[in-house]
């Protein structure tokens, strides 16, 4: 009698372990996703490197977001490019060239374009696919990256999901919720491009990776370095400051 | 009696009349198989437009064609509807939604329209079911979800042609015979997926010789090709409310036509797949093709004038107006086979009047005899200008049967220029010629030998018509 219900409670572990690890992972990202995108708000400077294997250069920019929705980026630097601006809001990403006086609509033939020549792409930006929503996650292990205990989880999309990878196979670290480490399959499950998060920092008291690069795989010489030289969350911001009028008057 | 003796004539210096008659064989049998090619070019080109592209008539929104957005749907669908279904002009026609988008897979993107069709009735409409390439895919018929028919410069494009040595093709190579190093440098290769053809290339270019290269490389690119069927694409579109949205295909076939440019604009997709999503109702659709009973030129135009009548809100195209390289052509094919004959036989006029200048020097004496024993200047003339034309005429004649033999032969196997094939194709031209000819074109050339031999007997006529029979004797 006592073995049977040492039994059962044995099988109603395991399960609810198994069930436990299932919400789990899906969990880890949607934490590891909030952490990355800011609390309620967030204001912030970044330099983008992007490595070419002829050239190499440098944009900096402005970004301010409120919640998932919204968000503004004002280049600062090169001279060139100096005062453009990217308005998201929603599924619409509207870009201010100041040196033709031009607001253009990015439509949907740029949106697998790189974002300044960059390995990101305005889709990536716009984040129409959401990680948390159009995957299934699932722990498969976890390792050590760049000294950080991470949780592995793989993420496949939903079959009606618009995502055009086959896996995606991220690392977030067990505290912290740390987005590590991401990498991208083809549906042939041959890499594409890996994403790694590095130089953790405290800023605005908060832990994040101050360092992201983008590596293409099958392009050698290549990859996108954005680095985050300063960021505040939860600053006071209205909906009425992701605005067109406002895009132009920025500085 | 005139005839007789120009016949004769003709044949009384053997060898002379010989090469002349060669020189109009060969030059009629390339004129005449110029033509054929141009001609059977012509009309592959003007079926594909019809029967691949265009269809004999299509119906738009005005509004569609200046700019391509989901709004502009066909005004009054349901009476456009009923007055194809009840006109016994029509043979078929279909309809189609036409959404401009953009493609993209984890490594390629290119813009493209994507067609909704109805595949039962686009079947009936356009062959593009038949250019479907072998061992990449099928026309809708394989039941997943969301299918979608792509070309092979789309597929390019996206990257969803990989180049893989399998096994097969290792083992396949050892039964045609190859060398143990060509299977050994292949094995090292094995199961590696190379993305594009050019890598694929330069890595075999890397490891084989030329001579493994010239004796196996067709072969072996050939077999490693392997379309990725089922792969999903991502299209992103605005939607008729002009929010953006995105949905997913999986490839189900992968086409190839003539025409490269066709090609590179063009996915299908099933019309209920796509409608919903891009927010189109029940009868909202932007084009509609047909393809009529008569074909003719006058029928297709008499029919577009009178839906043009019925229905002047909306634009009503002909393929001629569709695809205005086809139609101009057909329209100037005509007239082209003729300037090409026409500049063949005015070069080999000047032979004809060199021979036949030289036979009536010749012949001095023997004119001077005729006219003195009363033949006068009319016979004289007339004699020569027979002479000319029976001269020209035996050798375009015996030159119209090989060239038409010609045509025959090769219109029935096919000309091959594959070697120029991309070129072609980039025009919408076909790489492949079925040459052919109406027997029209002969009667035509036939005139036109005549008018050249008239024209031709002329000068050594006048030099006959200018001798004194008196001195002519003495000679």
């Amino acid at each position: 009698m006592k073995t049977t219900k040492q039994i059962t409670l044995l099988i109603i572990l395991m399960i609810s372990f198994v069930f436990a690890n299932a919400q789990n992972a899906t969990e880890i990202i949607k934490k590891a996703d909030d952490k990355w995108n800011g609390e309620k708000s967030s204001q912030g400077t970044m330099t983008m490197t992007i490595v070419r294997p002829t050239w190499e250069r440098t944009i900096q920019f402005k970004i301010w977001s409120l919640e998932d929705d919204y968000s503004m980026t004002l280049i600062t630097s090169p001279a060139k490019e100096k005062g453009q601006a990217f308005l998201k809001r929603e599924t619409e990403m509207w870009n201010w060239v100041p040196s033709i006086s031009r607001m253009i609509k990015l439509p949907p033939s740029m949106m697998s374009d790189g974002w300044m020549g960059s390995d990101y792409t305005n889709d990536d930006i716009l984040k129409e696919s959401s990680m948390v929503v159009d995957f299934t996650h699932e722990i498969v292990g976890s390792e050590t990256i760049d000294g950080w205990d991470c949780w592995k989880i793989e993420m496949l999309p939903k079959e009606e999901s618009a995502v055009v990878w086959g896996k995606i196979i991220r690392w977030v670290s067990k505290d912290e919720y740390l987005m590590m480490k991401s990498e991208y399959y083809d549906e042939d499950e041959y890499l594409v491009k890996t994403e790694l998060g590095m130089d953790v920092k405290v800023m605005d008291g908060r832990k994040i990776p101050a360092r992201i690069e983008i590596i293409p795989a099958d392009k050698e010489d290549q990859k996108t370095i954005v680095e985050l030289n300063e960021i505040k969350f939860n600053v006071n911001l209205q909906n009425s400051f992701f605005s067109q009028q406002n895009m132009k008057r920025l500085r | 009696m005139i005839w007789n003796i120009s016949w004769k004539n003709v044949w009384r210096n053997k060898s002379r009349s010989l090469i002349v008659i060669c020189a109009v064989t060969l030059g009629t049998v390339s004129g005449v198989f110029v033509a054929g090619l141009m001609k059977g070019w012509v009309d592959q080109r003007i079926h594909a437009a019809i029967y691949t592209e265009a269809s004999h008539i299509k119906i738009q929104n005005p509004e569609y064609l200046n700019n391509e957005e989901l709004k502009h749907t066909i005004p009054n669908y349901e009476e456009i509807e009923n007055y194809l279904n009840n006109s016994d002009e029509v043979k078929d026609w279909t309809k189609h939604a036409k959404i401009v988008a953009m493609a993209s897979t984890s490594r390629g993107n290119t813009a493209l329209t994507l067609k909704g069709i109805d595949p039962v009735e686009e079947k009936s409409i356009s062959d593009i079911y038949d250019f479907i390439i072998e061992d990449a895919g099928d026309y809708f018929e394989s039941g997943f979800k969301n299918p979608i028919v792509i070309s092979e410069k789309t597929a390019d494009q996206l990257r969803l042609i990989n180049y893989i040595i399998s096994q097969e093709l290792i083992d396949s190579l050892k039964q045609l015979g190859a060398d143990e190093k060509l299977m050994a440098s292949l094995s090292t290769i094995q199961d590696q997926r190379f993305i594009t053809e050019k890598k694929f290339k330069a890595e075999l270019e890397s490891m084989l010789k030329p001579k493994q290269i010239k004796d196996y490389g067709a072969y072996i690119m050939k077999l490693a090709k392997n379309y990725k069927i089922r792969s999903k694409v991502r299209f992103t579109f605005t939607d008729i409310h002009g929010d953006m949205v995105q949905k997913s295909f999986r490839v189900c076939g992968i086409y190839k036509t003539y025409n490269t440019m066709f090609d590179q604009m063009n996915a299908f997709v099933k019309i209920d797949d796509i409608n919903a999503i891009a927010g189109l109702q029940e009868s909202d659709y932007h084009e509609i093709t047909t393809i009529l009973n008569n074909d003719s030129d006058e029928s297709v135009k008499s029919f577009r004038d009178n839906l043009n009548k019925k229905f002047p809100q909306a634009n009503i195209m002909t393929w001629k107006e569709l695809a205005p390289d086809a139609g101009m052509m057909s329209d100037f094919m005509t007239i082209y086979y003729y300037i090409i004959m026409g500049v063949i036989f005015f070069a080999l006029a000047f032979g004809i009047i060199n021979t036949m200048l030289m036979a009536v020097l010749e012949r001095i004496k023997e004119l001077g005899m005729l006219m003195a024993i009363g033949m006068n200047k009319k016979r004289v003339f007339n004699m020569i200008m027979l002479e000319t034309i029976f001269l020209t005429l035996v050798g375009s004649i015996a030159g119209m049967v090989i060239g038409g033999a010609l045509i025959g032969i090769f219109g029935h196997f096919g000309l091959n220029f594959s070697t120029v094939q991309e070129g072609f194709e980039a025009f919408g031209w076909s790489a492949m010629v079925y040459p052919t000819i109406e027997t029209s074109f002969f009667l035509g050339v036939t005139l036109m030998v005549i008018i050249v031999a008239i024209i031709s007997s002329i000068i050594p006529a006048r030099k006959a018509l200018q001798l004194n029979p008196v001195e002519a004797i003495r000679t």
